[in-house]
């Protein structure tokens, strides 16, 4: 337990310890691979589309239209498959409860988010705590940086799980797989009919740039289309996520704090692989017991003196094991 | 401003440039069309056009998500737009199958990016684009 006051901002020199940045090197041979397989072979079902139309550019503005589909795919895949709980879990830490005064609160939720990028979506929300000097320890254990209010009071960031956004994830996965199968069929025909319409010619002295443009084309349709698709799909997600989860305790808790209040909350406690604070990334419970009374910024004393006791049972209750 | 930021825009502009001007040489050069000699300037340009069209539809995606500053994010897309489009159409045009070129071009892009941030921003990553504000 410790018995100095933490010092604000960076705590410690070194990397933050971060998962490998793997998707985009993963990413890029996978889709690489599918174009080339596109390329070679052609899609079964596609080649017959392809013969009948009779178009000049062929399987080139398919696979043009194969690529623009692959960039959106993989990026709702890097959005959905993040380690945030919705479908991969969240980093597993310790099971911890404190008690403090709530210093702020931030309503994470964006409305253009949640219409334009729903796979996007982020948590319900965040709030700050500033904890009790019994428990600075959780502030402080293993992190690279220390958030402070702005009278150097040592804070926890507390995040709220939206079972909304889930939703969102999952339906933008479904959406995106359907929009890009016809995203790929789609941008072909565009770009073949733009390609016929300008008259691309071999001998022309932009026919490169024609060629160009007639690719973009079917890269940026298809594209257009899978994104539509997951657009669509994570709305609809969201839309039942919410309905089936509109009671959800943690969620009403937090939406009634403001600043002052004096809550115990309990969560897994983890430390941010970007920044490198200790958080507690998701909440689970949240029990408002009073108000300050006073508005912020709060100091350690007040949170000392608001909070005699708690029913964490600090005194018995050292830092747990990562 | 974390660099990762820029590894990933010139990662997706340089995939960009890498299977679309490779397209346009398997394109030009089958089906029974006349030999067509590509110069450096044509292959820029093409490569231009793509890499920023990539780069200024991934900042606009970023600011939609993020709570970066647009202009900044912008700047940095024309940079690596720029950049990446210049070198590597002309590399794009000469790698003869699309799949390879989009991941060669993808890793060489996201190795400019880099370059870009860490000249602008520094080592330490501090945001000191210019027109920055």
């Amino acid at each position: 337990m410790s018995t100095m006051a933490p010092a604000c901002g960076a705590q410690q020199p070194g990397n933050i310890p971060t998962p490998f940045d793997w998707w985009p090197f993963v990413a890029a041979p996978i889709i690489g691979g599918a174009l080339v397989y596109v390329w070679t072979n052609g899609i079964p079902i596609i080649n017959g589309i392809v013969g009948a139309s009779g178009a000049a550019l062929g399987f080139s503005t398919l696979t043009g239209g194969a690529a623009g589909a692959a960039s959106i795919a993989t990026l709702v895949l890097y959005y959905v498959l993040k380690a945030d709980g919705c479908i991969r879990s969240v980093p597993k830490g310790a099971n911890i409860c404190f008690s403090g005064i709530v210093n702020d609160t931030t309503d994470e939720n964006s409305t253009a988010v949640d219409i334009l990028a729903p796979f996007a979506m982020g948590p319900a929300g965040v709030f700050d705590v500033v904890v009790k000097s019994t428990y600075w320890h959780y502030v402080t254990d293993d992190s690279f940086w220390v958030y402070c209010d702005d009278a150097g009071a040592a804070m926890l960031p507390c995040l709220v799980k939206s079972e909304t956004a889930c939703g969102g994830h999952i339906g933008s996965l479904v959406g995106v797989t359907v929009g890009a199968i016809g995203g790929v069929i789609l941008g072909y025909l565009a770009a073949a009919a733009v390609g016929i319409a300008i008259g691309c010619t071999a001998t022309g002295f932009f026919y490169l740039l024609c060629l160009i443009i007639a690719f973009i084309i079917a890269a940026i349709v298809a594209a257009v289309v899978a994104y539509a698709g997951a657009v669509i799909g994570g709305a609809a997600g969201e839309g039942i996520a919410a309905a089936a989860n509109a009671n959800d305790p943690v969620v009403k808790a937090w939406k009634g704090l403001s600043p002052g209040d004096i809550v115990t909350v309990q969560g897994n406690w983890v430390t941010d692989d970007s920044l490198g604070n200790n958080e507690i990334f998701y909440t689970t419970s949240i029990n408002r017991t009073g108000n300050v009374g006073s508005p912020g910024p709060y100091t350690t004393a007040q949170a000392d003196d608001a909070i005699p006791s708690d029913d964490c049972n600090s005194n018995s209750n050292p830092p747990p094991p990562r | 401003m974390n660099t990762r930021i820029c590894t990933r825009m010139g990662l997706i502009a340089g995939g960009f440039v890498g299977v679309l001007v490779s397209l346009v040489n398997t394109q030009s050069n089958c089906c029974g069309n006349p030999v067509f000699h590509a110069t450096f300037a044509q292959l820029a340009m093409d490569g231009l056009v793509v890499a920023l069209i990539a780069a200024f539809l991934t900042a606009a995606f970023i600011c939609l998500v993020s709570h970066l500053p647009v202009k900044p994010v912008f700047l940095l897309a024309l940079y690596i737009g720029v950049v990446t489009g210049v070198l590597l159409g002309w590399l794009a045009y000469h790698i003869h199958n699309p799949g390879l070129a989009l991941a060669v071009c993808a890793y060489l892009g996201a190795a400019l990016g880099s370059l870009v941030c860490r000249i602008l921003c520094g080592d330490a990553g501090a945001l000191r684009t210019v027109g920055a504000r």
